[in-house]
């Protein structure tokens, strides 16, 4: 009767799984912190998320990398209210380009952080380019813009890797915190 | 920073150099009105800021405006003033000719569209 | 080591790319006045040495047929029309004379509504000299009267190897219509000789193509400078000629009414009901003269000269802005502009 005990079965989050939400969630506070950021082409963003992107692939893979980059985008954009407005299509097309870039990168020996993060900020950035060009200013003055957009997405590439090599170490060491609720070391 | 990083980073540098190369020909590609007189090309004026300014020729000078993004011909000497009644000109290729004094307004810039027009 | 030779790989690719950058067709552009306009080269494919080449010759050669076929200038038009009138004939040099066989052909063919020996009605209305005061006024109608019983017609003239001779010295050529074409006809010639494969020469806005730039057709924008921005665009294949005549081009205003350039040779005055005439053939000869001649023709009985000289793609705008066109033009045509002019076709 009433005493029937349920059978719960307990949420099991690995460390990892905690560790995966706590960058997506970091990735999305940066995402919403760039956003206030001003912009030499309207809605075109240098990508500071990318550091988590980075830092996912390089720990846990391209899926999860790939999975955290465009929640973030998605997520971020509905927090800020810009979804579905053109600067949601221009983060969301720079977040799947790097993505995207990232899969063939990975697999070239000898990548490290650094040229993942590089190539991953220069297709970001290109593809935002191209969108912005594409859809809303098709004015040939624009090409005037993209090499300079395109050498800040490359030192800003070096900058993010350096700092998500940084992170990475953080990661790796055993001692950092990641509260796991279930204290299941 | 690994071997295949520093490869990448120099690619990418050289591909970033190469967009300057490529885009910034005589400044970032824009519309630009060039101005000839008796045939040689003499100046080459933006689009993007109004002003007039008068152009000595064979005959007297010719007085040019341009005004939001579009130039034409406002005065010159000469019977016909076929070009003044230009009108304004606006896309790549459109060009107003002063015969008499020799003068030439032409829009300059990417014709992504076009070859050629014709008229 | 395997993985630099891994790496190897996109780096050759991404040299290779950039290499490939630079590899698009290379386009010469320069541009002269000649012809009282201004004519714009566009050569595909050669090195910038060959283009200022070919530009510096092209240039020589307009210049020099400029002068030769003015008739209002000292040249060789000038002094066969003095002959001419004088009722005696000259030598001509082989261009010339070419050019006047062609233009008496193309008169015949067109009924002579392309005419070139009214050179004398041209005159009077004073449409011939590009620096002179405009006319004040419309001639007065005994002179157009006078100007027209004359009856100077192409087929007066006796062409007798490089002789040229008239039976009426009324004759007086004004070979306006014509010589633009065949300037631009030689240019390509001159062009094919100097090892020039693809290429566009557009004599303000007539013009003929050579080739392809690169693999895709040429695109032409046909504007009507009445209205601002593009009104069409037309593909244009390989040697392809696309000329235009228009009441714009050259005209004056009097007590009211505008006068323009393209005299009908039966009335003497402007030819009424048309705004523009645009022509596509290969030979730009007969695109320049079919111009004429259609505008001449009118609204109604164009479709009947085209078919005479053997012009299937036309299309002409009318004085109530309608655009009239051949099947074989409006299959090909695409308007620019929206809303798109009313549109007749007119099956040859």
């Amino acid at each position: 009767m009433g005493n029937q005990k349920l059978e719960t079965t307990p949420l099991q989050s690995s460390r990892e799984d905690v560790r995966i939400a706590y960058l997506t969630a970091l990735a999305i506070v940066i995402h919403i912190a760039e956003s206030a950021l001003p912009s030499p082409l309207p809605g075109v963003k240098p990508g500071l998320a990318n550091i988590i992107t980075i830092a996912v692939l390089c720990r846990f893979g391209w899926k999860m990398a790939a999975w955290v980059s465009l929640l973030r985008a998605l997520v971020g954009s509905l927090l800020i209210g810009t979804f579905l407005s053109p600067t949601f299509f221009l983060s969301f097309a720079g977040a799947l380009a790097a993505v995207a870039a990232l899969a063939p990168a990975n697999r070239l020996p000898g990548i490290g952080p650094i040229g993942l993060s590089v190539l991953a900020s220069l297709a970001h950035m290109a593809a935002q380019f191209g969108v912005a060009y594409a859809l809303f200013i098709p004015h040939p003055a624009l090409l005037g813009l993209l090499p300079v957009l395109m050498t800040a997405a490359l030192v800003l590439g070096l900058v993010n890797g350096r700092i998500a090599v940084s992170m990475l170490r953080q990661l790796e060491s055993p001692n950092t915190s990641g509260k796991t609720p279930d204290n299941t070391a | 920073m690994s071997r295949t990083d520093t490869v990448i980073t120099i690619l990418a540098a050289l591909l970033v150099a190469a967009l300057y190369w490529l885009l910034w020909q005589r400044g970032p590609a824009g519309s630009e009105a060039s101005i000839w007189v008796a045939g040689q090309e003499t100046m080459r004026v933006p689009l993007s800021v109004d002003r007039r300014l008068e152009v000595e020729g064979a005959v007297g000078r010719s007085v040019i405006e341009i005004a939001d993004g579009a130039v034409r011909v406002l005065d010159s000497p000469g019977p016909r003033k076929i070009c003044v009644r230009m009108g304004w000109l606006r896309e790549a290729g459109d060009s107003a000719i002063c015969l008499p004094n020799q003068v030439v307004v032409r829009i300059e810039g990417d014709q992504p569209r076009f070859d050629a027009m014709n008229f | 080591m395997p993985q630099v030779r891994l790496l190897a790989a996109p780096v050759l690719l991404a040299l290779l790319l950039l290499a490939g950058c630079q590899r698009a067709p290379e386009l010469y552009q320069d541009r002269m006045l000649a012809f009282g306009t201004l004519v714009d080269i566009s050569l595909y494919g050669v090195t910038p040495e060959q283009g200022r080449a070919v530009s510096a010759r092209l240039q020589q050669q307009f210049l020099a047929q400029q002068q030769a076929w003015n008739p209002w200038q000292p040249g060789a038009l000038a002094t066969l029309n003095a002959a001419l009138a004088a009722g005696h004939g000259t030598t001509v040099d082989a261009q010339l004379a070419h050019l006047i066989a062609r233009g008496r052909a193309l008169a015949a063919a067109s009924g002579d509504r392309f005419n070139p020996a009214i050179g004398n009605l041209i005159e009077l209305w004073g449409f011939h000299r590009a620096d002179s005061a405009l006319p004040s006024a419309v001639p007065a109608p005994q002179a157009v009267d006078q100007a027209l019983a004359q009856r100077p017609r192409m087929v007066d003239l006796q062409l007798d190897g490089l002789q040229v001779s008239s039976r009426n010295p009324a004759v007086q050529l004004d070979l306006g219509a014509l010589a633009k074409g065949y300037a631009v006809d030689l240019a390509l010639e001159t062009l094919r000789e100097m090892g020039v494969e693809n290429a566009l020469v557009n004599a303000g806005g007539d013009l003929r193509t050579l080739g392809r730039p690169g693999k895709r057709p040429w695109r032409i924008g046909i504007k009507n400078p009445r209205e601002p921005g593009v009104l069409a665009s037309l593909e244009v294949d390989a040697g392809e000629s696309v000329f235009t005549s228009g009441d714009y081009e050259r005209f004056f205003e009097h007590a009211g009414g505008r006068y323009h350039h393209i005299l009908d040779p039966a009335t003497g005055y402007p030819a009424g009901g048309v705004r523009s005439v645009t022509i596509v053939h290969d030979d730009a000869v007969t695109a320049d003269a079919a111009a004429t001649a259609l505008f001449v023709a009118g609204p109604e009985a164009w479709p009947a000269v085209a078919r005479a000289m053997d012009v299937r793609q036309v299309m002409l705008i009318d004085a109530q802005g309608r655009a009239q066109m051949t099947p074989a033009m409006a299959e090909r045509i695409q308007f620019e502009r929206q809303p798109a002019p009313p549109i007749l076709i007119r099956p040859l």
